[in-house]
Order: C-alpha cells, then structure tokens, then sequence
C-alpha cells in the first residue's frame, strides 16, 4: 500500500519538526565556553580568507599573528595569561564573515578580534565587533570607510589613500601622460576613486582609465589603448597577478611605460607570472622598511619559524595586528573590553611595519593608523626590493620609449 | 592599423583555444546530449600539468604534450565511468546528470589546487617570449603555436568524424542514439570514447592557451562559461559552430574592450549569448541539428 | 492522526521560530537567519526544479536584484520597507521573464546556460555599477521598524524571516497543488503528452520561473536587512550553486525537503568552515554521491523508512 501523499506530507512535516528543533538544540549546546577567568589563556579570534585565488591574504595573516601570538607566549604571555588564537576562514564572504564574527563573541568568548583581510568582510566585522562592544583590528583592509566613525575598530595599516597620494604625487611630479587601471574589487574601485579625486587637484587629466578584470586572460586590448595613448605612467589600482598579465601584453607589443601602484602589488604571484616583463618596470608603494631594526628582528623569527623571508608588508603589518593588541591588553592590565578599548584608542606603538620613526596609533576621528612611510619598492632580478634613491630622484629614463 | 591586427590575432588566439574547448563540448554533447560542466576544468588543469610537466618538470615539449593527453583522457573516462554513466545508465534527466558534473568540476578544481598548489603558476611558451614583426606588427610566437595546432586538430577531428568507422558510428549515435544501438553500435563505449577525447581537447586547449597568461587552479569556471558560450553561439552540437562560436566570442570581446569600453568586455559575452538565444536559440550552425534538439 | 500532525507540525514551526530568538546568542541567531533565508532560496528553487523539470543558476542574481532594490528604495529614498521588498521580488520576476520567454520555448538545458550568462552578466552589473555602490556595496543599513515594532534586534528581525519563510512555503505548497501546478508536473514527466492533452507549456514554464524568481528576490530584500550590508560577494554564482545543493541534498520532490536541505547545509557549511580548501572536495563529493545513490534527496529515505514501518505495522 503506498501512502497517499497528504498523509505522506503531513508526516514528513513531522520529522521536519524533530530534525529542525535537535539541529537548533544542538547548536544551542555546542561550544557553551565558561566565561574567561584571570588565569585562563586570553582568546583572540582570528579571521581572514584563507581559501582561493587570494588564500595567500589570509596565510599571511595567519603567519604573522601566530608568530607574535608564540613570542608573547613564550615570555610567559601577557600579565601571565598565554593568548590563546582561534583561527577562521571567512572566504573574503561577508555573510561567513558575520556567522564567524557572532560565533567567535557568543560561543567562544573572546576577548578580541583580529581580521580583515577584504573590504567586504572588514565592514562586517566592524559592525558586529560594534554592536557588540568587542575590540576589533583590522590587519590589511584600507579603507577609510571601515572604521570611520566607530568605537571599537582599529586599523593598522594607513590606507589607500595614503598609498594612491603619493602616487599622483610622484607621477604628477614626473610625468605629463598618466593613465589609470583598476581591477573591479573593491580595493581596486577605491584606489580608482582616490586617484581621480587626488588628480582633480593637479593641471594633469588621466588620458585613459581602464578596468583590469580579475580572471581575465589576456589585457591586449586595454594594453594597446594605453599604447594609442601614449601614456608614460600606468597608475595600477590593482592585483598583483592582473599588473603581471598586463606588463607581460605591455612587453609583446614593445610597449613599455612604468607601471605604479599600492601595496596590492605586494603579491609574490605578481614575480611568478610576470617574470622579467616585471623587472624594473613596476613599482609600488609599501609600508615594508629593510632599516627598521624592528622589521630585521622580526624578519629573522619569522624565516626560523616558516623557512621563508617576509618580502611585503603583509606580514609584519599581521605581526603588528597582534602587537597592538597585546600591548593594549597589558597596558589595560586585564581583558575587560572598555579598558582594551580605551588602551587601543592612545596607544603609541612602534612595531615592525612601517618606516623606522613612525608609529601605529589611532586617532579619534579615523580610528586608522595614520602614515607609516611610503617605501618605494619593485621587483629586481626576481625579488621585491627597494628602489634605488637615484631613480626615485630621476625616474624620466625609465619610462622607456613611448 | 598595426594595433587592430595585434589585437586581432591574440583574440584569434584565445579564440582558437576557446573553439577547442566547445568543440569538446560538443563532442560528448552529441552523443550523450550530457552538458558536462567539468569541462572547464578539464581545460584548467591541461594548463596546470602543462606547467607541471614542461615548466617546471623541464620535460621536453612533445613528451608533456602526450602526458596531457594521456592523463586528460584518463581523466575524462574516469568522470564518465564514475559520474555520468551510473546516471545515463538509470535514464536520469540531462539537469540531474548536468549537476552531477558540477559536482565533478569541484572535485577536480580542489583536487588540483591541493595537490599543484593554489596559486598562479607561469607556463613557459614552447618557442619563447620574443614576438616575432611581421610588416610591424609584433606576435608572440605562442600565437602561431596556438593558431596552428587548433587547425591540425580540428583537421584530424574532422578525418575522424568523416572518414573513419568510429566517426560513422558517433555521427549514427548522434543522430539517434537508440536506432544506432539497434544496428549493433555499443553507445555506451562511443560515450566513453566522447569523453576521452573531450578531456584531451580541453586539455589541450588549456595547454595552449596558459602560455598567453598563466595556469591557475582557478580558472576553470571561467573556462567553461566561455567554452558554453562560445558552444551556444556557434550552435550547441555543430562542430564546426563551436570553431565559429570560440572566433565569434574571442573577437567581440577584445573588439568590445579595445575600442567601445575598457569596462563592460566581459559584459559583452553574456549579452551576445543571450541575443543569440533570442533571435537564433539554435545558435548560428544549429539549423541541422535543430530536429534533434527538438525546438518547441 | 491527521490531527495529531497538525498541531505536532504547528508546535514544530513555533520551536523553530520560538527557540532560535529567545536564546539570546548571537550566534544561533545568525545561523538560523541564514538557513531561513536559505530555506526560502531553496523552497523556490526545488519548485523550478523538482517540480517544473527547469534549472535555474540565476537564482543568487535575482536574490541580487530585490536586495539592492530593497536597499536602494527603502534606505535611501524611504520607501515603505515592505512595498521596497515587493518592488525587488518584482524586478527580479521581470528579469526572469525577459530571460525566460526565448530559453523556456527550447527542450533540455538551454535555460540552465543562460541563467548562467545571466548570473555573471548580472554579477557584473553589481560589480560595475553606481547605483549598487560597486564592490564596496551599500552599508550603513538599519533593520526597519514595521507597524511601530522595531526588527533591529537580529532576534526580532529573525522572526520576521521565519515567519516568512513559513509564508514561502505555504505558497508553494498552494503552486504545487494547483491546476497549474499539477500541469506542471505533468510536463517534466513527458513534454509532448503533456501538449497533447491542452497544457500551455511555455506558459506554465515561464510563470513558474517568474514566480520563483520573485520568491528570490524577496528573500534577498530580506538578507539585505539581515546583514545590513550588500555587496558583489553575497550574490554570485557559487551562491545560486549552493542553493541547488540544499535542493538536491533535502530532496527536489518537495518543499519540505527544500527546507530540510536549506538547515542541513546552512548548519554543515558552519562546520565545514575550518577544513580549509578541503571543504569544496566534501562539497563536490556530496553532490555527486546523492546525484548517484539518493537522487530524491535525504527525505527519500524517511519515506521510504515510513512506508517500510508503515507496511511491517498493517
């Protein structure tokens, strides 16, 4: 006998009921952490893409904080309390990002949280760590708009604002054929819209603004507009892999102008792909500073514990991240959530990134560390380093022929 | 001038590749009627062992292209026998065996991005890196490679669909797969056969076309959006409509992004196809096969 | 025993409606939201494609269409925020209807592409253009206030989703069951003899895709306010897949199982979150393994354990 299918429906609607309530019950129950005491370890949550095209954001991160997380709690952690990382990916996906921003406050109690490595993710980390009234650092995501007008979010590295004027700067100073590409993240559309805001201040207009898609194959067709152009400096809001792809089509048509651009550029995969159509021909700014003694110290950790040399600013700025934070949570002298607050608000921190000099702070109005120096850096003979002075100085030989 | 024949001949060459990607979409397409969505990471993971074996192996040419063409058709039998041919074998819908090779395309995207690694990888052009000038216009040496080996391709695709028993067997297949089953053609081999060979096309046109970029375990969805694309304009099952289809899209879309918008290129895919399925949904090839795909 | 369903059913519904906003953790609270939303993503979709035989991959675009509508007229031009949410589901049924009129007219899976086309092409809209804020997107959202009650605590607002999602189903268990409806089911058994006996295919197919895409319009109005931010990410591909893995995981047959697959990946994906690229393998495994050995779905098997006590009882 089959059953017909209302009584079929009205029972499943039934087992429905069963599984809804165990499921929501269940996740009632799970991870029910007691309240942190004074000799508990101190849990930060710790969350960043760390899956696809841009995992490598995400490992940064994660290597960076580790390595300050394992210094602090090898001198016996802070005011005796070791720290304790509870590490998550969010997939650069805002709404992950808000189900692990509430997990890590309701479920796993922690007492900060360091994140951020899009823009989409760092906007609702800093809306749910404010509700909340839970400290939040926001390693790499720069911009503005995140922690604007906010309590409890702090941002470390100082934006792309920073990095985009004194870009037009340098090329405005240079150059009198300035073009502008971008790729369509929302770093990429940032950076387009402070370069053309900071151009409105200059006599020069840019004679071509061109999108770099990320995923794109080929960039013959923007490549050849430039060309048609004439443009001498390609100002480059974009990805490392899309500023190789694009040097590389710049190179087989004998095309050669100098590429500019943030930190974004700071991909190792920008070396990989483009290889010698990179070398020399793509600069970009960076808050990395090979004479901070800080930075040495910490490069020399950081290559005993992953075998690798840090050659962005990524990582330092992620070591950083958890610096601030820790030194806020001793000077405040316990976890208690306003005192980390107030102790972030008027820290002075000198950590690894950054020009020897500068410090992170956080000034009321921003909430984002204002200025860490603007190194130039580009790629020689397959390595991030920095430019020479003299170029710096006299860049006109390098725009090659036009 | 100079710029338009350089923009040209690098979009016929994406193009090229693309052909050869919906070409072997097709191929299965006709005998099975399955759209196999792995198909573009077919494509990715022919650039990804193309780097593996010739970059960063330093294999010789000829000995990395068989191994492609080796494991992309053990790749493509595996997909059949495990996925696609329980389901064809219980008459599942098209959409259910369709999802079933989403499934697929994810397993072998995260399987390659685990086992090569995640990130870009450069391959290394077979004839190097210096453009070659003709009458000033410069082209990259991958160019010719790309162009010509598509061509051989398509010719020997062409032999074997015309002029050999196993073609007349695909092409019976295709026209009615149960009539041919009745004359003694085992289907369910020819389905295996298809998928082979759809591995190694799309293998190959992944080996050819990372050269012009890069490989990367993420490209696949990309891939198989313009292979799709390039298959439904040229007429979904026409062989020689996916050649039509992959040229067509490969030049809109540099065409679009040289000299209309640097913004909307990509936009301009997805529109044409859509236009295409207005105005001719069987795609610009598809008249003959249009019975068969049954309009209503 | 009908009676007996009933009221254990309306118990159940009000558990989950109940439960989830009284706990008081943030996190339940969100991940409830989610599988509400997602129930009402997959309750839409599992009609298109368990009932109606079609496939869909623009369901996260037309979600994309009401969540910027909802924003864009309720936030900023302050619109009703109820008539903003049907203004979404309406632009988001006209976009159906504009693709749906050519594809729908042709057998097989030909709508399955050009919904794709139609996701990326859609995605880059989003991506591209000012009204949506670009990639950045729209922030600064605040839950609304209906009938002077306040949704802005996310237990409230949950409320509000279930009690929309109960609503979604309700509707499509009305689709189901009507004359249209049951044509419906008759043209994804067979085509021909379905035209044969007076049903207006293209008619029903495009309506019903329509309609459903409406559903996912006001889902993603709903979303929008949930998170309080829209952008690019939460409304691409890998979103409109996710939706049809709840469909198949629960069961296409039914709206129930929709519902079923909707808490059980929304749950799942939280768990998965740490397993790093491993997740996508898991991801791509389950889909193949319930295409191969459960191809009606996770509710097949109480049925069929039902039917079997059912038998072992009479």
């Amino acid at each position: 006998m089959r059953t017909t299918p209302l009584v079929r429906a009205a029972t499943l609607r039934r087992h429905l009921a069963v599984v809804t309530a165990i499921a929501m019950l269940a996740f009632l129950g799970m991870g029910t952490a007691s309240q942190a005491q004074e000799t508990s370890p101190i849990r930060i949550g710790l969350a960043g893409g760390l899956t696809g095209s841009q995992s490598f954001l995400g490992q940064a991160q994660r290597e960076g904080v580790l390595l300050a997380a394992d210094q602090i709690n090898a001198k016996g952690g802070i005011n005796g309390r070791k720290i304790d990382i509870i590490s998550e990916d969010d997939q650069f996906d805002p709404s992950r990002a808000a189900a692990i921003a509430q997990r890590f406050i309701s479920q796993d109690h922690v007492d900060a949280i360091i994140a951020g490595t899009n823009t989409g993710t760092a906007l609702v980390y800093a809306k749910v760590c404010e509700a909340a009234k839970v400290p939040l650092v926001v390693s790499f995501a720069s911009d503005d708009r995140i922690t604007q007008g906010k309590q409890w979010s702090f941002a470390v590295d100082t934006g792309v604002r920073e990095d985009m004027e004194a870009i037009v700067a340098f090329a405005t100073q240079h150059f009198k054929r300035i073009a502008l590409t971008y790729d369509d993240d929302a770093y990429g559309q940032a950076a387009r819209d402070f370069t053309l805001t900071e151009l409105k201040s200059t006599p020069i207009t840019p004679i071509i603004v061109a999108s770099l898609p990320d995923g794109s194959l080929d960039y013959g067709p923007q490549v050849s507009r430039l060309q048609a152009a004439a443009a001498q400096v390609v100002l480059a809001g974009d990805g490392g892999s899309n500023v190789a792809q694009m040097a590389k089509n710049m190179v087989q048509i004998g095309y050669r102008p100098l590429v500019i651009g943030p930190a974004s550029l700071a991909f190792k995969s920008m070396i990989d792909i483009g290889g010698s159509a990179v070398d020399g021909k793509v600069w970009f700014t960076d808050t990395i500073d090979s004479s901070n003694p800080r930075f040495q110290s910490f490069a020399k950790a950081f290559a005993a514990k992953y075998h690798e040399t840090p050659e962005t600013g990524f990582e330092p700025l992620a070591y950083d991240s958890m610096g601030v934070l820790a030194k806020a949570i001793q000077q405040a002298g316990s976890t208690d959530k306003n005192a980390v607050q107030a102790a972030l608000s008027k820290t002075q921190y000198a950590g690894a990134s950054g020009k020897v000099g500068t410090e992170i702070s956080f000034p009321a109005s921003t909430h984002r560390r204002p200025g860490a120096g603007i190194t130039w850096r580009w790629v020689s003979q397959g390595k991030f380093a920095n430019v020479p002075s003299s170029l710096i100085a006299n860049p006109g030989t390098l725009a090659g022929k036009v | 001038m100079v710029s338009f024949v350089e923009v040209v001949i690098t979009a016929a060459s994406f193009g090229a590749a693309f052909a050869l990607l919906a070409l072997s979409i097709n191929v299965i397409y006709s005998t099975s009627t399955v759209l196999n969505f792995a198909q573009g990471e077919f494509m990715m993971l022919g650039g990804m062992l193309g780097w593996a074996f010739y970059s960063a192996l330093g294999l010789p040419y000829w000995l990395a292209v068989l191994l492609i063409v080796g494991c992309m058709g053990l790749v493509g039998l595996l997909e059949y026998s495990l996925v696609v041919r329980p389901l064809l074998l219980r008459r599942a819908a098209d959409i259910a065996i369709m999802i079933a090779t989403f499934g697929a395309a994810y397993v072998i995207r995260t399987a390659t991005a685990l086992g090569m690694g995640r990130v870009e990888r450069p391959a290394k052009p077979p004839l190097g890196q210096t453009p070659v000038v003709i009458g000033h216009v410069p082209i990259l040496p991958q160019s010719f490679v790309v162009i010509g080996l598509t061509c051989a391709v398509l010719v020997l695709a062409w032999w074997l669909y015309t002029r050999t028993t196993l073609g007349l067997a695909l092409r019976a297949a295709a026209f009615d797969p149960d009539g041919a089953q009745l004359v003694g053609i085992n289907v369910d081999k020819l389905n295996a056969v298809t998928f082979a060979g759809g591995g190694v096309l799309a293998g190959v046109a992944g080996l050819l076309i990372s050269p012009l970029s890069y490989a990367s375990p993420w490209f696949g969805i990309t891939f198989a959006i313009s292979g799709f694309a390039a298959a439904i304009v040229g007429g979904l099952g026409s062989w020689p409509g996916a050649v039509a289809g992959g040229i067509i899209l490969g030049l809109a879309n540099a065409i679009m992004l040289r000299y209309v918008s640097g913004q909307w290129g990509t936009f301009a895919t997805f529109a044409l196809m859509l236009l295409v399925l207005y105005v001719r949904p069987t795609g610009i090839f598809g008249e003959r096969s249009a019975a068969r795909f049954g309009t209503v | 025993m009908a009676h007996r369903n009933t009221t254990l059913t309306l118990a159940a519904v009000a558990a989950a409606i109940v439960i989830p906003a009284l706990s008081g953790n943030g996190y339940v609270i969100q991940v409830a939201s989610l599988a509400a939303i997602g129930a009402m993503m997959a309750v839409s979709l599992g009609i298109l494609y368990g009932h109606a035989g079609q496939l869909s991959f623009a369901h996260a675009a037309f979600y994309g269409i009401g969540a910027y509508t909802a924003v864009v007229l309720h936030t900023q031009r302050g619109l009703d925020f109820f008539l903003s949410l049907l203004a979404g589901a309406a632009l988001a049924g006209l976009a159906a209807f504009v693709v749906g009129l050519p594809t729908l007219r042709l057998r097989g899976n030909y709508l399955a592409i050009a919904t794709m086309a139609l996701q990326l092409g859609i995605s880059e809209v989003f991506v591209n253009a000012k009204i949506t804020g670009g990639s950045v997107g729209i922030f600064g959202i605040v839950r609304p206030a209906v009938f002077g009650i306040s949704l802005e605590s996310p237990a409230a607002y949950y409320v509000l989703l279930a009690l929309a999602a109960v609503l979604v189903f309700a509707l499509a268990q009305f689709i189901v069951h009507s004359r249209p409806g049951r044509a419906l089911a008759a043209v994804r058994e067979d085509e021909t003899a379905a035209s044969v006996i007076g049903v207006d295919i293209i008619r029903y197919k495009v309506s019903i895709f329509t309609i459903t895409a409406m559903i996912a319009g006001l889902a993603g109005g709903l979303f929008a306010y949930q998170l309080e931010y829209v952008s690019p990410e939460s409304f691409n591909l890998d979103w409109s897949i996710a939706v049809l893995s709840m469909v198949i995981i629960g069961g296409k047959r039914s709206a129930l199982g929709a519902v079923i697959g909707a808490v059980i990946v929304t749950i799942v994906t939280q768990l998965l979150f740490s397993m790093g690229e491993l997740q996508f393998l898991v991801y791509g495994l389950w889909i193949i393994l319930i295409m191969l050995f459960l191809p009606d779905g996770l509710v097949s098997i109480w049925r069929t354990s039902y039917r079997k006590v059912r038998e072992a009882g009479s």
